[in-house]
């Protein structure tokens, strides 16, 4: 953790950036991320029971407030079984003023939590403690043997808790998330577009109860036959973290901030028809139309390694349903 | 981009330098108050076994540093030191990576020169040396270990052939016996080195870590050299490393055999200046066809 360095440690620091310097390849080293502040991690605590999530008699039992909800595209994440929770201050309400990165009251909660092979693996925490669009703070609880709690591992674990899942550490939280002004990335217009027959928070169940500040009236609609909306939506939760062109600037390391016209981020502006989303407009880059076999995407999608697949990180088994999906969409492009 | 990065291993590993760590630099019969000085920077991608539940594997790329300097106090004996410096990347559990570097161990030794009667293009050595390690290896935090991490992928990417260099909290000494023949343009050496490694404590390592109080890792080098040209010489080596007794158990059962194969060049621009160009492969063991690592040394005498 940075404060946790000392003047010598960061002196050899220097020495490996140097050295790192040295590599024509250092310049472009996007996969290296920097470590988390400490001063924001002590802000979470050390037992995911005492972060807000459950009622205090235990870890099943949401708290007060604390609701469900569920994108409507999921991020792939090898799998894995999720659930996803959100807690709004009370008497709060999200800026919907732009209606495709919302900005979250300060205090709100998102949790996620993991279940890899029947094994409950982990529940990521991430909190906005700060006004500032960068004020959010996120990290992982691994959960104990017996279910009883889970706690916080910074720096992640690899093959948690005897399943192939690995946990990611604090640090690279904002490889994805840091891609979005909004910070969260599954709560979102075209994410809650939808309706939810679980009783989860959906776009209307913000406007019936007025959670928002700016009312999103018309129901969006991603654009194109059910095979294309299909597509859009997966690169959308899958790639659109990463690859759009509205990413907030940030110091420090690269940490997955590609360097390409590429954007498969839907906006709510863009949606008239499927040649009208950004994604339509600058895939060409990445595919050869109606040729996925000749199309780096799917390439890329089909393989797992350093350097060699996308998405670059937190999976290592290919989404072969995914792929299947993206080649028809190419192969009707 | 693949092409490109492998393009770039391939080229950073063209450049590898390192003589094994133990290889004797010091010619016996060299004269009385020489002094020696290499650096060396070695790059490496590697994938090695780690200590922890947490990090049972780990993957690293980055550079590896080495200062040595070798004083002759006389024909038959001679000082030396070593000092490496591992800045690396590690990847973390989602795939980023992190910048991190860490002093390993530096170390000290002593070596006593054996030499048989022989001429300028025939002669026999042999030698006796010791090794004493000062146990200032960087380790911590312990959440992360990325100290701990970048040590221990800078001893795989050296093939566990320096051990005593990479295990913080750990006092090693090493006894040496080697065995240099030659006959121009050909010559082949040989060394049976004992690393004794005393844990001093747990480097931050977590409690499941299976760590013992006492370890011994012992290897055999032997090369090979032909001097082509006044300038130029060739040389292949082969290495095996056992870990008798681990200092700290990798946390998945792997062999304790680790062979490697060790190819090099070196050009000499005069008679005090040379430069070695090497690259280590692990073969077979934990680290076959996981770890690649090459780069370059720079040698100086006065």
């Amino acid at each position: 953790m940075k404060a946790a360095r000392s003047p010598a440690g960061a002196s050899i620091r220097v020495l490996g950036y140097l050295c790192f310097g040295l590599c024509p390849l250092a310049c472009s080293r996007y996969w290296v991320c920097d470590e988390p502040v400490e001063t924001d991690l002590a802000r979470l605590p050390a037992r995911l029971s005492e972060t807000g999530l459950f009622r205090a008699e235990g870890v099943e039992a949401l708290a007060a407030g604390v609701r469900a909800y569920r994108p409507q595209f999921a991020l792939w994440s090898d799998g894995a079984d999720k659930r996803r929770w959100v807690l709004l201050p009370v008497d709060s309400r999200i800026d919907t003023a732009d209606p495709d990165d919302w900005s979250f009251p300060v205090g709100t909660k998102f949790w996620k939590e993991f279940t890899r092979d029947g094994v409950r693996v982990e529940t990521r925490l991430l909190t906005r403690w700060g006004t500032g669009q960068g004020d959010w703070t996120g990290a992982a609880y691994v959960w104990n043997e017996d279910g009883s709690d889970a706690r916080l591992t910074v720096y992640g674990a690899q093959d948690a808790r005897g399943t192939a899942h690995d946990v990611p550490a604090a640090g690279e939280c904002m490889a994805c998330h840091g891609g979005s002004k909004s910070v969260i990335l599954g709560f979102s217009a075209i994410q809650l577009a939808y309706d939810a027959a679980d009783g989860g928070i959906t776009l209307g169940t913000l406007g019936a109860e007025e959670l928002w500040s700016d009312p999103i009236t018309e129901q969006p609609r991603i654009p194109g036959n059910e095979a294309e909306r299909a597509a859009l939506g997966y690169l959308h939760a899958n790639c659109a973290h990463c690859h759009n062109q509205e990413r907030p600037s940030h110091g420090g390391a690269r940490c997955f901030d590609p360097d390409n016209a590429l954007d498969f981020r839907l906006s709510l502006a863009a949606l008239g028809s499927v040649a009208d989303t950004a994604t339509r407009k600058t895939i060409g880059r990445a595919v050869k139309p109606g040729a996925p076999g000749a199309s780096r995407l799917i390439e890329l999608m089909s393989q797992r390694g350093f350097l060699q697949q996308m998405p670059p990180l937190a999976s290592e088994r290919v989404d072969q349903d995914a792929v299947e999906l993206i080649s028809a969409f190419v192969r009707e492009l | 981009m693949r092409r490109l990065l492998e393009g770039a291993v391939v080229a950073l590993a063209s450049l590898y330098a390192g003589h094994a760590a133990a290889e004797p630099v010091l010619s016996p019969g060299d004269e009385p108050r020489v002094l020696e000085l290499d650096a060396s920077v070695r790059f490496a991608v590697a994938h090695a076994p780690f200590f922890t539940e947490a990090f049972p594997v780990l993957d690293a790329q980055g550079a590896l540093f080495t200062l040595a300097a070798r004083y002759s106090l006389s024909p038959k004996w001679s000082l030396g030191a070593r000092l490496p410096l591992a800045a690396v990347s590690v990847r973390q559990p989602a795939g980023s990576y992190l910048d991190e570097a860490a002093w390993a161990n530096p170390t000290l030794s002593v070596t006593r020169w054996f030499e048989a009667a022989g001429t300028a293009r025939r002669a026999q050595a042999a030698w006796l040396g010791v090794d004493v390690g000062v146990p200032l290896a960087e380790h911590g935090p312990a959440a992360a270990l990325l100290e701990n991490r970048a040590l221990e992928a800078a001893n795989a990417a050296e093939a566990y052939l320096s051990p005593e260099s990479y295990l913080p909290a750990t006092l090693p000494f090493v006894l040496r016996a080697g065995a240099r023949w030659q006959d121009a343009p050909w010559s082949a050496a040989g060394e049976l080195a004992v690393p004794l490694l005393v844990r001093l404590g747990d480097a931050d390592l977590s409690a499941d870590a299976r760590e013992h109080r006492l370890g011994l890792w012992p290897r055999v080098q032997v090369s090979g050299a032909l001097q082509a040209l006044r300038w130029l010489r060739l040389s292949l080596g082969a290495n095996t490393a056992i870990a008798a007794t681990h200092v700290v158990e990798p946390w998945r059962e792997v062999s304790r055999v680790q062979a490697s194969l060790r190819a090099g060049l070196s050009f000499r621009f005069s008679k005090r200046l040379e430069l070695g160009v090497t690259f280590l492969a692990p073969v077979a063991g934990a680290l076959g066809g996981e770890v690649y690592s090459g780069g370059l040394t720079l040698e100086a005498q006065r």
